[in-house]
């Protein structure tokens, strides 16, 4: 008999009416969720908001889940879908009100990095990961730091295996380049 | 100059090659694989890759304030109520005013009909006024006109009145009056059987007498 995703476990007694069963998947995939966003964002603000975006959609779509794939590569899918469409809608904003700066300004305030060594670093991170593509970035992110399989990113993105790795390359590639850049 | 495009096309092929490798091994392996057994310099770069591999992972690796994790969901609950709250104000404006808007139209629609419905029966009483007492009159010409028909071409009812037009008729040629009308047709001898003093006092009374 196969062993069953603890995650269907938690689903089930959510769909059943324990309350508590969501709040234990939250709290075990919110910091992945929040790190995706942020780094797909490059700023707290815009990841906070994010996470509970995902969060509100897990709640209201969890009866939808099908119970054929992981759950993590649901929610995978969920934050990815959520932080693509909200940095386009960021966009179209800054476009229409000319606002970055102050979108700026206020997440550096807000942040949960308090450290002004870390403060460095992940801008250093975040002006090297902006540069990518948004869909390039989304492929180097989940493998180079959520450290998942291809096969599990095909599931996530629905784009094959090859193209994957293609796309790895050419995002890991510019990284280095930019970094080798920065630093030189 | 094409000789430097080739070396170029070469350097990026075994770069690939060298990521391959890389990412094969990716994530967890410490060691370089056995399986390759290249060129010093390729081993050179396969490590420059890792040390910018790792250069790239230790800037995700900051310390953060733990407090915003542990406070993610009661934020979420929050806002979760905040939403079904507005939610449920919306559902209640939204079904409130269709409730209303429904009582307008039903409203709205008694009035129109209470208004035609007066309209119309004034009408109909207006109608009922001018087209009853012509159609009562007609039927009544045309009872009338009928009975009389019925009069007329009843047999049994012509001879009953031939019979008592003839009863009345021999009835009246029976009467004194008419033995008067028929004196009067002997009046001439009246008069010739009267003296000359009678006659006078006839006319004298004749006389006196105020006709018209």
């Amino acid at each position: 008999m196969p062993e069953e995703n603890p995650d269907y476990d938690l689903v089930r007694r959510f769909l059943n009416g324990d309350e508590s069963s969501f709040n234990q998947l939250a709290r075990k995939y919110q910091a992945k969720i929040y790190w995706h966003a942020r780094r797909m964002t490059g700023n707290h603000l815009d990841a906070d908001e994010i996470v509970q975006e995902v969060l509100l959609v897990l709640f209201e779509k969890l009866k939808n889940f099908n119970f054929q794939s992981s759950l993590f590569t649901w929610i995978y899918r969920i934050t990815i879908t959520r932080s693509i469409n909200y940095i386009k809608r960021q966009k179209l904003r800054r476009f229409v009100s000319f606002d970055e700066e102050e979108n700026r300004g206020l997440s550096t305030d807000d942040d949960i990095v308090k450290n002004i060594e870390d403060k460095e670093k992940l801008k250093k991170l975040d002006s090297v990961l902006q540069i990518l593509p948004e869909k390039q970035r989304e492929i180097f992110l989940l493998r180079h730091f959520d450290e998942l399989s291809y096969e599990e990113i095909a599931q996530i993105t629905g784009k094959s295996v090859g193209g994957l790795k293609a796309n790895y390359f050419h995002a890991f590639e510019k990284v280095v380049n930019l970094m080798g850049n920065k630093n030189g | 100059m094409h000789l430097k495009k080739l070396l170029t096309l070469w350097v990026i092929k075994m770069d690939k090659k060298i990521f391959d490798i890389y990412d094969e091994h990716f994530p967890g392996e410490e060691n370089v694989p056995d399986k390759f057994a290249g060129p010093v310099e390729d081993q050179e770069k396969l490590d420059d890759l890792r040390k910018s591999a790792d250069v790239l992972k230790s800037l995700s690796s900051v310390s953060i304030d733990e407090k915003y994790f542990t406070n993610i969901l009661p934020r979420f609950r929050e806002n979760l109520e905040k939403k079904q709250r507005s939610f449920f104000y919306k559902k209640l404006i939204y079904s409130s005013s269709i409730a209303f808007s429904t009582l307008l139209l039903l409203v709205f629609s008694f009035q129109f009909m209470k208004t035609n419905f007066q309209s119309k029966v004034t009408q109909q009483n207006e109608t009922m006024e001018t087209v009853l007492p012509t159609a009562s009159q007609d039927i009544y010409i045309a009872s009338a006109d009928q009975f009389s028909d019925s009069i007329v071409n009843n047999s049994a009812v012509k001879q009953e009145i031939d019979k008592t037009l003839n009863q009345s008729l021999s009835a009246a040629s029976n009467s004194n009056d008419y033995i008067l009308i028929k004196n009067t047709m002997d009046y001439n001898n009246v008069l010739s059987q009267l003296d000359d003093d009678e006659l006078e006092k006839v006319y004298a009374q004749l006389q006196q007498t105020k006709i018209l």
